[in-house]
């Protein structure tokens, strides 16, 4: 009756499974797959946590043994950009101000840029009327010299 | 002078309005108001919307289809051939959904097809082929045999309609003959090469949108906080109970198992897999389906937080949850290289949409494709949102969309969308009953996918009860796994009920 092996195998039932097997294959298969990823993941991040804070500790380290060695010859440089984990607001030496927030702002942006490298704020100073300067600047540099 | 404008009369598209024509309209607008005054998810509904509008209206060079070869749907025997070389075809300026059996058809207009006669409604000379498929032999125990004009039909007989006009120049099958799914059966041709959205829709057909869109999503989502806080996985694949309870509900109201599968993924929220599945497993529905499911994702702000008030108590919702600790690029990396090997080793069939999310990603992460992560950001992503979005709303043709069917499927869209949300909740309740940290029930509603606004469903209400309560990145956890987990259930269903691949 049939004469090629398309038509054979299109005639060829297929059993096809029940609903409720479906349901719980299909839902339990997506649960383990998931589940089964989340394990993976939490490993992969316990990981990651443990080699950040090794990082840390050997940039602590680091900072330590900076501090220590700047802290001999006498501290007369007014900025220095020696390693230190991460910018702290309390170990600046606030030369022109005593605004914690404003000692704050800047470490953040320091570490903005900076990012997670080693670093430390060691000397806050004023230039001078460096807004109105860069304000100026700014107005000038936005309109187009005829 | 009479005669003139007559012609002219005859030549405009007001003779083929009718009545579902104006309640398509109706459906526009509300769907148009819904996106621009409600602002749903505009992006989605505007193209959806006006695409629906096109559909609804007699117009020329926009969905017509090339004349071409025709191929047979199934295999069985001939029993009828009605095309003839050099014989005219016209189709009606409004697409119509065709009676797909003899059954459907009553006596007299059979009787006047078979004339050669033009029927109102069924285009001239569109009637091709009638088959046998082996399928309704199976079925058939006892078939009812139709004399007409000395042929013999039976109600399941499949009818075979032109799906485009033009001029039949060569038939290659006779009456009594078998022949294969896919067969070349006859061949139309006309100077007319089809319409502007043929060709796009093409992007649905082949599965090049849908994955393409994945692409985009990867490239604009931060995985981050689900890998800061993976039991959050657990969440998304909870909320996929919505997918195989509405699968279990289309199996009751009687569709079969694929088009049952293809409904059910409405309730994983997620627009391109729902099109994806649906056209592999039910192209027919595939309307319906893709309506639903954006609809469905533009109303997530309306549906889920009754759920979520009616599920939570006032405690629950003020829950704080730890800050998420940050992740790390290479983690990130790693992250998306494994979960494709691993998605994509469990379930080849979805691995269109896996590979191209965590390709994406890829992009984004890895910061050193800026440009290539911006245009699948960008220009990609909303391009495709353009062609995908019009080439659905193109689909809502009254005939095919004022069905009982795609009512059924509505219903049961947001049947999916509730039960899929609730048991998203349901699980980080039954997850607080073991954990030290808790989670917040709330961002178990996220589980769905719908990103991000599943999401930001989850921050609005948590801030309804703690204004000082930032839930947002913690809900990105579960809406990421939810689009993983949509994406596994889709290739599941590829896997039990196989595709048209």
């Amino acid at each position: 009756m049939y004469s090629t092996l398309a038509q054979v195998s299109a005639a060829a039932p297929v059993e096809s499974p029940s609903t409720a097997n479906v349901v719980v294959v299909g839902f339990l298969f997506v649960m383990i797959v998931l589940a089964l990823l989340a394990a993976v993941t939490s490993c992969i991040g316990a990981f990651f946590i443990k080699q950040a804070a090794r990082d840390a500790a050997k940039a602590a380290e680091a900072a330590q043994k900076a501090s220590e060695a700047n802290s001999k010859p006498a501290a007369n440089s007014s900025v220095s950009t020696t390693s230190a984990p991460a910018a702290a607001p309390a170990a600046v030496e606030a030369d022109d101000s005593e605004d914690p927030a404003l000692l704050a702002v800047i470490a953040a942006a320091v570490h903005t840029v900076i990012g997670d490298r080693p670093h430390r704020v060691v000397s806050v100073r004023s230039t001078g009327p460096g807004w109105a300067q860069e304000g100026r600047r700014q107005i000038f540099s936005s309109h187009r010299v005829r | 002078m009479i005669d003139l404008l007559h012609r002219l009369y005859g030549n405009t598209g007001f003779g083929y309005l009718d009545w579902r024509m104006f309640v398509m309209w109706a459906v526009v607008c509300v769907l148009l108001y819904l996106a621009v005054y409600k602002k749903f998810e505009p992006l989605l509904l505007v193209p959806i919307a006006f695409g629906a509008i096109l559909a609804n209206l007699p117009t020329q060079g926009i969905i017509n289809k090339p004349a071409a070869i025709v191929r047979s749907p199934d295999a069985g025997e001939i029993v009828y051939v009605a095309a003839q070389a050099g014989q005219s075809v016209y189709l009606n300026a409004v697409e119509k959904v065709m009676p797909t059996t003899v059954g459907d058809l009553d006596p007299d207009t059979l009787q006047l097809i078979l004339d050669g006669e033009v029927v109102e409604g069924f285009g001239e000379g569109t009637l091709l082929y009638i088959l046998r498929t082996q399928e309704s032999v199976v079925s058939e125990k006892k078939p009812i045999e139709l004399k007409f004009n000395e042929h013999s039909f039976r109600l399941s007989d499949t009818l075979v309609w032109a799906e485009s006009s033009g001029r039949v120049v060569e038939n290659s099958v006779q009456a009594g003959e078998h022949v294969v799914k896919g067969q070349a059966m006859g061949e139309l041709h006309s100077d007319h090469t089809g319409g502007l959205f043929h060709y796009i829709q093409m992007g649905i057909l082949l599965e090049i949108f849908p994955p393409l869109i994945f692409l985009g999503v990867g490239a604009l989502t931060d995985f981050g906080p689900l890998i800061a806080n993976p039991r959050v996985l657990l969440l998304g694949a909870a909320a996929q109970f919505g997918v195989f309870g509405t699968f279990m509900g289309a199996q009751l109201l009687g569709f079969s198992t694929e088009a049952s599968g293809a409904i059910g993924i409405i309730g994983g929220a997620d627009g391109p897999t729902s099109i994806f599945l649906a056209n592999s497993l039910a192209p027919e529905l595939l309307a319906p389906i893709a309506v639903a499911a954006y609809s469905y994702m533009a109303l997530v702000p309306v549906i889920q937080p009754p759920i979520m008030r009616g599920l939570t108590t006032e405690k629950e919702r003020k829950i704080r949850m730890k800050s998420l600790r940050p992740v790390s690029r290479l983690e990130k990396l790693v992250f998306g290289v494994i979960v494709t090997i691993a998605c994509i080793l469990l379930v080849p069939p979805a691995s269109p949409l896996i590979g191209m999310l965590m390709f994406g990603n890829f992009l984004r992460e890895c910061k050193v494709t800026e440009r290539l992560n911006k245009a699948a950001q960008n220009e990609l992503i909303n391009i495709i949102t353009i062609f995908l979005g019009s080439s659905v709303g193109i689909t809502m043709t009254g005939d095919r969309f004022l069905r009982t069917e795609t009512l059924g499927i509505l219903v049961l869209g947001v049947g999916a969308f509730a039960v899929a949300t609730a048991s998203g909740i349901l699980m980080a309740k039954f997850m607080n009953l073991f954990s030290k940290n808790k989670i917040n029930p709330l961002i178990g509603s996220a589980g769905v996918s719908a990103v991000p606004m599943a999401a930001r469903v989850s921050q609005v209400e948590g801030q309804k009860a703690d204004p000082g309560n930032f839930l947002l990145m913690h809900a990105m956890g579960p809406n990421v796994a939810g689009v993983i987990g949509t994406a596994l259930v889709a290739g599941f269903f590829l896997t039990m009920f196989g595709g048209t691949h």
